[in-house]
């Protein structure tokens, strides 16, 4: 039994349209995938072989993407099968998500660099002794310039900053993954993702 | 058994205020060392804190001092324990909310004369000033020095030893190398170069507990945890009911920052000022340290004078893949 089975580290994802009017619709709702990468990270953390600072271990980011697939919600998944792969495409004109872009750390090998939404401080949240919940929030103006009209958003994935302290490259390295029904976004709404992971 | 401690370090980790950074005062405290494994510790059935070594106590003699139940020359605390009157060991079986390695008293309590430490599991009162003239029976570690040990073959009499199945001079280890606290938290070697990847050579476990980290660490995900019992401290821990429990802890940083205490939280054994919390215990049915005689020879002597090499080497593995 790995750390993973003693803990029954887990989690839950829930989508949320958010309309000007502050109605909020819930769109979907279930558990999420907790992927290798999470082992990956503890395993630095804990046999003391990564970085040396605790912030390249917290999950300060995440990536939205357009083909996912539920075959992807499987733990040897390393990346999002379409993440959203331009400034454009994640903020265009006038979105407000803070994105950044860094390389990836994929099972074996970094990948080229890739764009990622950040993770505000004040929206990780500890809900009891063992929880914790990311809010991720992608505003009314942020992920509506996609590749086409028929371009839906359906997966995110959660990052570890940069647990094995690759200098001068830092990778992040994908711990959660989630799968959703397809999502037109639109500047009518914003999306909320409110994800909780038990340890 | 990993517990539900050990889930609640990994929030605290992902709930770290990355302000903190920022702060020169304070940013010691996101060194990734204040949440790795930092302690091991030995224990044993509550019981057992009342019984074998801790039962007796004579103020003629500053030795440890039991009665061994069987006609062989070994010390099987299982075995003692059958032959005293209710006496079932029996270590408390792992639970995910388990806090520490005995939930109920561990406090060894001599008539109304004195009581030692209750932290769950082997303390090492020898360190403890206030416990000098007392500390040959609240155990469960032996001084660098030497201390004498009797083993009786019948019940012991006040000022008088009796008679004798066989006796020596124990040298603690762990107390020599100032590796282990009065609370009984074996400390982790501090680290020097590669991080994590500790040689195991003999010498180097004069520091403590080492991570042990395999060349296919990156495909396994195995932390490797390894560390020695010296021949004189194993014997030792016998004579006070042996080895039930292992307990892995890291530390506290709530308790020791609500305390006052600022990072880097150096070790100290004699002043140990960390906090301890626990990440995962295993638990044995039987004592670790059962041996049998054989061949004529006494099992205690093999275990001290005959191993082919003075200690007992121990391997804990992590998995996290």
């Amino acid at each position: 039994m790995n750390i993973f089975d003693y803990l029954n580290i887990n989690g839950h994802v829930t989508v949320h349209k958010l309309y000007d009017d502050g109605h909020e619709e819930l769109v979907y709702d279930d558990h999420n995938t907790i992927v290798s990468g999470m082992g990956v990270g503890l395993a630095c953390l804990f046999g003391l072989s990564g970085s040396t600072t605790i912030l390249d271990y917290q999950i300060d980011r995440f990536q939205i993407g357009v083909s996912g697939g539920s075959a992807l919600e499987v733990s040897s998944t390393n990346s999002l099968s379409g993440a959203l792969s331009s400034l454009e495409e994640y903020v265009g004109t006038d979105g407000e998500l803070f994105v950044l872009s860094a390389h990836q750390f994929k099972g074996s090998f970094v990948g080229t660099p890739t764009w990622y939404a950040a993770i505000p401080a004040h929206n990780i949240t500890r809900i009891d002794d063992n929880s914790v919940r990311y809010t991720l929030v992608v505003d009314k103006e942020s992920c509506n310039n996609l590749r086409n009209d028929n371009t839906y958003v359906n997966e995110i994935g959660l990052f570890m900053r940069n647990p094995l302290g690759l200098n001068p490259i830092p990778a992040p390295i994908l711990v959660a993954y989630k799968y959703f029904s397809s999502i037109r976004k639109s500047s009518d709404f914003a999306l909320v993702f409110r994800w909780t992971i038990n340890f | 058994m990993i517990v539900d401690t050990a889930g609640q370090v990994i929030v605290d980790m992902l709930t770290l205020s990355p302000s903190l950074s920022k702060i020169p005062s304070a940013s010691a405290i996101l060194d990734t060392s204040n949440f790795s494994f930092q302690a091991i510790s030995y224990g044993k059935d509550v019981s057992g804190f009342n019984k074998h070594a801790h039962a007796v106590y004579d103020s003629n003699y500053s030795a440890i001092i039991v009665r061994s139940y069987e006609s062989v020359s070994s010390y099987h605390s299982s075995a003692i324990g059958s032959a005293i009157l209710r006496y079932n060991i029996l270590p408390e079986y792992p639970d995910p909310l388990n806090t520490r390695l005995e939930q109920n008293n561990c406090r060894t309590v001599f008539s109304s004369l004195f009581s030692g430490l209750d932290v769950g599991h082997c303390a090492n009162h020898v360190l403890l000033s206030s416990y000098s003239s007392v500390y040959q029976t609240l155990g469960c570690f032996a001084p660098s020095g030497g201390i004498n040990y009797y083993v009786l073959s019948a019940d012991h009499v006040s000022g008088s030893l009796g008679n004798i199945l066989y006796s020596g001079t124990l040298s603690g280890a762990y107390n020599k190398y100032g590796i282990m606290d009065s609370s009984g938290f074996l400390t982790f070697a501090p680290l020097n170069g590669n991080q994590g990847r500790a040689k195991t050579a003999t010498l180097e476990f004069t520091s403590g507990v080492l991570i042990n980290l395999s060349p296919t660490f990156s495909s396994t995900g195995n932390i490797d945890l390894v560390w020695q019992l010296s021949a004189h401290d194993a014997a030792t821990l016998l004579l006070y009911g042996g080895v039930y429990h292992f307990g892995l802890w890291c530390l506290d940083i709530k308790q020791m920052l609500k305390e006052g205490h600022k990072p880097p939280f150096a070790f100290n054994p004699l002043n140990n000022i960390r906090k301890y919390r626990l990440f995962a215990k295993k638990t044995f049915s039987r004592d670790l340290l059962y041996l049998n005689d054989a061949f004529g020879a006494s099992a205690f002597k093999v275990l001290l004078e005959g191993l082919a090499a003075p200690y007992i080497a121990y391997q804990w593995t992590i998995r996290f893949l």
